[in-house]
Order: structure tokens, then sequence, then C-alpha cells
């Protein structure tokens, strides 16, 4: 049925910004909350369980080459168990979505249109989207490939010119700040990278398919010490300050020091972290989509693209009433039951798999 | 063809979205503030917070006085616009300035945050949380201390740019490292040091002196960076003076250059480092906390008016003498900061940092214990040379 196959390089592109998109705007406020000193040991207990849930992915889709997860997930679970799993991770894609909308536009209302209604910009950014993921996988593997470089060399690079900054005093004593508080502030990060579950509905398409578990490994690698670089970077150059900034990465972006040659860096930051949420948005949408059309039994997502946006675009006024809200939800709730059902979900369908003795 | 039809019309809302939108804010239509100043006013029944703003006038003109008043402004240079606003909160004092503001109140590109002394000796911590939370204020906006009445600031005329927060912002950014009397703090490090325990707020602060003062004084500058203000709490508690200053960065590690003079078989010798290293370690003896300071400086003799060729032997003793001399007057500094109550220096944090476990019992009492603290100061100044090119120009003797 689909015929093109993403490349290494593109299935990288796809997840590294599918996790790191809303993960550099939330995150570190998240984190900040409970371990603002040892916020960088999060970024490593992130990667642990990013390793873990890709090692699987990676197994399922060597048992299972070139089939579909919505299909081997009923057969290996029975119909209706598989359908039902399959039921509650489509509400959870939905509703995680309209979150991530949220975050997007709720950035773009903070840092550029203050006084737009986020209605409007909803929309706008959730345009290009709609469009890639009717195009189908094609469109946004390359758009993915085109985002993925010259957004992470502008990230680097805005780094860099921190450095001068940096107090590393800042980051004393080491581990103050208690293993409790520390694994507390890894949970959010954890849930997060959980989305590198949805290489099991992308590994059909991938074109070798036997490194899927390698190439998932690779993207939680480079997005952990993305993770770790910038979290040790707030902490470095803010202090305990990061836990009173809204923004936490754009206020460090905005504290670049000017030069004659540049003055103000925000709209670098700015530009790639929309670029950054459309891969995210085209990945969640493609995947919510092609899940949904799979569990129906239809022959194409194509037909779903349109009122599947629409449906988002209107649920999600009512997902978020203020970002104090939204904060407290991603780190009390939404934890609790992604990190079961991204985790969980897959690595039930292998172990039932293994003990049944199914193949695809 | 007909897909081609419906992709360019899928296209032609697009087209509407460069034409404008909500948030359309043309350059022409903002005020552009420069530099802000925050104070407390008692004129009224109750106490008002007082914001006063610089900015530049976007065009030419002006000239005389203009309505001056309550919420009122006035102009003395062609291109400076200063005006004062009072609210009971800082939100207000700001959202005020709209009533005589033609203009959109622009924040995005202040450059300088002032505190005037009355309300930095009642604190600044509402003051700094209001501004690390505001959306167009950026953390690298200067902080400065204002020794003495705003209303004096607001009087005082920029000597070479256009404007008052213009010229403050030339002195900050050119005049580091001639001597290290200051140290261009900003609102991040001010903010920090407000939140973190065990280190107090310090800032550069500044004098003003009025264009009806600058012609019968000698100094024709309208604004001076006079030293460090110096904060316990959130609170104002004294100043140092620019030598103090220079004593206190170098222990903070934020200075590499100074100047001791000593004298010399009678005759006065200018040491100047331009190399600086300070290593801060820790002992317990008996529970008792010991902070070290290792101060290594190197730097060259600039200012000698006589001829000699020093002999090993004489810099060996010039060295020692300029230690000691340089140890004093860190420790004198050091005395100074314990005696006004404020630990700008950060010794709370540098135990906090290396000894967490003796932190955490003493943290609580800090600022009883902080007196009490034993410190002691090893200097080793290092002579390079001399930065003589040349013999100097010797006085003949005229007997």
């Amino acid at each position: 049925m689909q015929k093109y196959r993403i490349s290494a390089g593109q299935l990288i592109g796809m997840m590294f910004w599918t996790i790191m998109g809303t993960a550099v705007i939330s995150l570190p406020v998240l984190i900040g909350l409970h371990a603002p000193r040892d916020a960088w040991a999060a970024a490593v207990l992130f990667t642990i369980g990013g390793m873990v849930l890709g090692l699987i992915v990676g197994v399922l889709a060597n048992r299972f080459p070139r089939k579909d997860f919505v299909v081997y997930s009923q057969k290996v679970l029975g119909t209706l168990m598989g359908k039902l799993l399959i039921l509650v991770f489509l509400v959870w894609m939905f509703h995680t979505m309209g979150l991530v909308l949220w975050q997007v536009t709720n950035f773009i209302k903070i840092s550029l249109l203050p006084k737009t209604p986020i209605a409007p910009i909803m929309a706008i950014a959730l345009l290009p989207s709609i469009y890639v993921v009717y195009g189908g996988i094609e469109s946004i593997a390359r758009s993915s490939q085109v985002v993925f470089l010259p957004a992470v060399i502008i990230l680097f690079f805005l780094v860099v010119l921190l450095i001068p900054d940096v107090n590393l005093q800042n980051l004393l004593p080491v581990f103050e700040d208690g293993a409790a508080n520390i694994l507390r502030a890894s949970i959010a990060p954890i849930a997060w990278a959980g989305e590198i579950m949805f290489v099991v509905f992308l590994a059909p398409s991938i074109n070798k398919i036997n490194k899927t578990a390698k190439y998932s490994i690779i993207t939680i690698a480079l997005i952990g010490f993305g993770g770790f670089v910038n979290e040790l970077f707030y902490t470095a150059v803010f202090g305990l300050l990061r836990q009173h900034a809204s923004n936490p990465f754009y206020s460090l972006i905005r504290y670049i020091k000017p030069t004659a040659f540049i003055e103000r860096y925000d709209i670098l930051f700015v530009t790639i972290n929309l670029l950054g949420n459309f891969v995210k948005l085209s990945v969640f949408l493609y995947v919510f989509v092609l899940c949904l059309s799979q569990w129906l039994g239809m022959k194409s997502h194509r037909p779903l693209v349109l009122p599947s946006s629409v449906a988002l675009l209107f649920s999600t006024q009512y997902f978020v009433s203020s970002p104090n809200e939204l904060i407290l939800f991603l780190d009390t709730v939404f934890p609790l039951y992604t990190i079961p059902l991204l985790y969980g979900f897959p690595a039930l369908v292998l172990l039932v798999a293994v003990i049944r003795g199914i193949k695809g | 063809m007909a897909r081609k039809v419906l992709a360019l019309l899928a296209i032609i809302p697009l087209l509407l979205l460069p034409g404008g939108c909500w948030d359309r804010r043309e350059t022409e239509n903002l005020l552009l503030v420069d530099s802000i100043v925050f104070g407390k006013s008692n004129t009224g029944e109750t106490e008002q917070y007082k914001v006063s703003f610089i900015t530049a006038r976007p065009s030419s003109g002006g000239g005389g006085q203009v309505g001056t008043g309550g919420e009122g402004g006035a102009a003395q240079a062609a291109t400076q616009w200063e005006a004062i606003s009072y609210g009971s909160t800082l939100e207000e004092a700001i959202r005020k300035f709209s009533l005589r503001s033609p203009r959109h109140v622009y924040l995005a590109h202040n450059r300088i945050i002032m505190f005037e002394e009355g309300l930095a000796k009642e604190g600044i911590s509402q003051v700094v949380d209001f501004l690390v939370r505001s959306r167009d204020i950026r953390l690298r906006n200067y902080v400065l201390v204002v020794k003495g009445h705003e209303p004096d600031l607001l009087t005082s005329s920029p000597q070479f740019e256009d404007t008052l927060a213009g010229e403050l912002f030339s002195i900050l950014e050119t005049s580091i490292g001639e001597g290290d009397y200051y140290y261009p703090s900003d609102l991040n490090i001010l903010a920090q040091d407000v939140l973190t325990n065990g280190q107090d707020p310090w800032a550069p602060f500044i004098e003003t002196f009025s264009s009806a003062q600058t012609s019968t004084r000698s100094t024709s500058q309208s604004v001076i960076i006079k030293g460090t203000a110096l904060f316990k709490g959130g609170r104002l508690v004294g100043y140092l003076d620019a030598e103090e200053t220079q004593r206190f960065l170098l222990l903070k590690g934020l200075s590499n250059s100074g100047i001791y003079d000593i004298e010399s078989n009678g005759r006065k010798l200018s040491y100047r480092y331009q190399q600086a290293k300070v290593k801060r370690r820790l002992t317990v003896e008996d529970g008792r906390v010991n902070v070290y300071f290792d101060v290594k400086l190197k730097g060259l003799l600039e200012e000698i008016h006589f001829y000699t060729n020093l002999s090993k032997t004489e810099i060996d003793s010039l060295e020692k003498r300029l230690s000691a001399k340089a140890e004093a007057a860190l420790l004198e500094t050091v005395n100074r900061c314990k005696e006004l109550g404020s630990d700008a220096l950060g010794i709370g944090r540098l135990i906090h940092s290396r000894k967490p476990e003796i932190w955490k019992e003493i943290s609580e009492n800090w600022y009883s214990i902080y007196p009490e603290i034993g410190i002691v100061i090893d200097v080793k100044a290092q002579i390079a040379g001399t930065a003589l090119g040349s013999k100097p120009i010797v006085p003949k003797t005229s007997e």
C-alpha cells in the first residue's frame, strides 16, 4: 500500500522534532519544578527510558516486518482487546495532539502575536501539517529531512553563543536536589520519550526495517544529548531563576549578548521552533489518521485528514484554559496515563507475541 | 485541471495573511523606552510606586519645558523625553502612561533598569519579580541603583549621547577593563542573587549631578558610576566606593585589572595587575568554617618617575609589600561587607556549593553566623617588569 520507503536520516529527522518540538518549550519548566540544579540528570533518565522503548519497538518491527501495528496487535491480543487498546491510543493521540497544538500556538502568541486570538494561530499552524499529511509519508519524511539539519545547526549555534554567560557554580552542589526529586523531575521527560513508540506505525515504511531499533536509539541519544546540554545551560546561565521563567529556552535565547553583527536572536529560535513543531504536528496527525483509517479498515488515510483536523481545531479550544493549568496537568496527570500506554502497549504486544509464538 | 484550480483557491486565503494581523505595530507608533527608573513616592495619602521612563524622542524638535505635573513629562534635550507615572501597583503605574503617551509603550528595547535609593532600601524583590515576568523586558538589561533622589536623575542631561540611558549604557559597555571600578550587572544576575540563599544582590550605583549643579562643580559629568550598592536580602544596606568595588570584584573573580600604589625610597610607584586568579576554598576546624581566598596577581609597574634598574631583591621586596598591602585592602573590603551585613561576596553560597551538609545546619541563622566566619586572604602579587619602554623623564636636580 505504501510504496515510499523512508531512510534513516528521514526517520531520525521526523522523530527528533516529534519529541523535541514541545520538549524544548515545556520540559525545562516541568523539570525545574522539582530539580532545578540537577535538571541535567533528568535528561539521562529520559535517554534510558527512551532507549528501552526504542529497543522494544525495534524488536516488534523485526518480528512483524512490513506489517501494520494496528493489524498485528489485534492478531496478537485478539480482535476485541486489540481494537480496544488502539481506541484508547487514538483517544490519547487526539487529546495529546490538542495539547501539542495548544503549546505551539501559545508559544507563538507569547513570543510574536500577543493580541491575536489563539484560534486563527492554531488554524494557520496546522495548515501546512494538513497539507503534508494529505501528501502521505513521503511528504512528511522529505520535509523533516529539510528541516532537521538547519534547525539543529542553528540551535547549536545559539547554544554556543551562550558560553560566555555560563556559570558552572550554579550547578553546585551536584545531586543536592536528592534522588527522589530527580526521579520525580524525570517522570515528564520519560513520558515525552514514550513518543518514540510512534516508530511502530512508521516501521513498515522504513527502508532497512531490521535497523529500526538502531535508528530509534540514535534518535533518543541525540535528543537526550540535546536535552542534557540545554538543561545544563538553563541552570548554568539562570541558576534558580530558571524556575521563574515561563519559557526558559526563549528567555535563554533572548539573553544572548547582542553583537554588532546580530542584535536579536529570538527570531531564529521562534523560526526553528515553528519548523520543528510543524514536523511534530505532521507526524502526530499522520500517525493519528493512519491508525484511525486502519482501525476502521479503510484503504487510505486521506479522507480522514481534513475532518480530523477540523475536529482537532474545535476541541483544542476546550482542552486547556491557561498555561499554568497546562503545566500542572503535564506535571501531575499526563505522565500517569501516558507512560503506561506508550511503554506498556508495545511491550504487551511483544510479550504476548513471544508467549504465543506469533510472528509476522 | 480541477485540482490545479482547487490548489489555487487554497493559496488565495494565504495571501490575506501578509496584509496585516491583530498584532500589527508600526514603528512610528511605538514609544521605544530606553530606560526605566523605579522608585516610591510618599506624596499622596498612601505610598505609591513611581515609575519613570526615559525615551528617545523619535523626531527632532522640542526644546523648552513641556507640561510638567503629576503624570507629567519634561523635555529638556532635543531628543530625550522623560515621564513619570504613579500607581499603587507597578502594573498600574506603567499602564497609566497610556493616559499621556501618544504611542504604545514598548519595553523590548529597554537597556537599563534603575532603582531609586528609597525603593532599594525598602526592598527590590517585588520589582525584580515583576520585571522577570514582564513579557518584553530582557534579562540582559543592565541594573543600577540611583543614590540620592530620582528627580535629580531626570533633570540631569547627557553629555555625549542622545539620552541619559544611552550615555549610561555606553559607560557600562565601554569602560570595562579600565581598572574594573564597577561591573555591569544585569537583571539576570540581580534576580538570581535575590533568589539564592547565601548570596546577596549587588549592583553598580550612580550619582547624578543636575545641569544646575554641574556648572558650579568641577566635574563635567552628569552621571557618574561611583561604586557598588550592597543589599541584604532584597534591601539596600550600603555602598562600596570605587576602590572598594575594585577589590570586591577581585574577590568575586570578576576583575582582571586594578591598581595599587606603593612607595619605594620615598617615591611613589604604581602597580597595575592585568591578570588575577582567585581560588576560594573552605576549611572546617572544630565546627568553625574558614574561607580562604588565594589571590594571584600578575602585572607591571606602570608609573615610575625615577630611573632605576630594579634589582631582583628590590622586586622581591616590592612584591612582598604589594602583597601585604593588597591583603590588607581586600580584608578591609570583606570587613566592610560584613559590617553592612551583606553577603554580596557569596560566602554562604560558597559554603552551600562546597559543603552542603554544613550549609544545611547554618543556613537558617546565616545572617547571625556570617559576621563570625573566618576569612583569610593570601595574596601573591607578581611584578612581571616595568611598563616603561624608555627612560622616564627625571627632573633635573636644582641644587
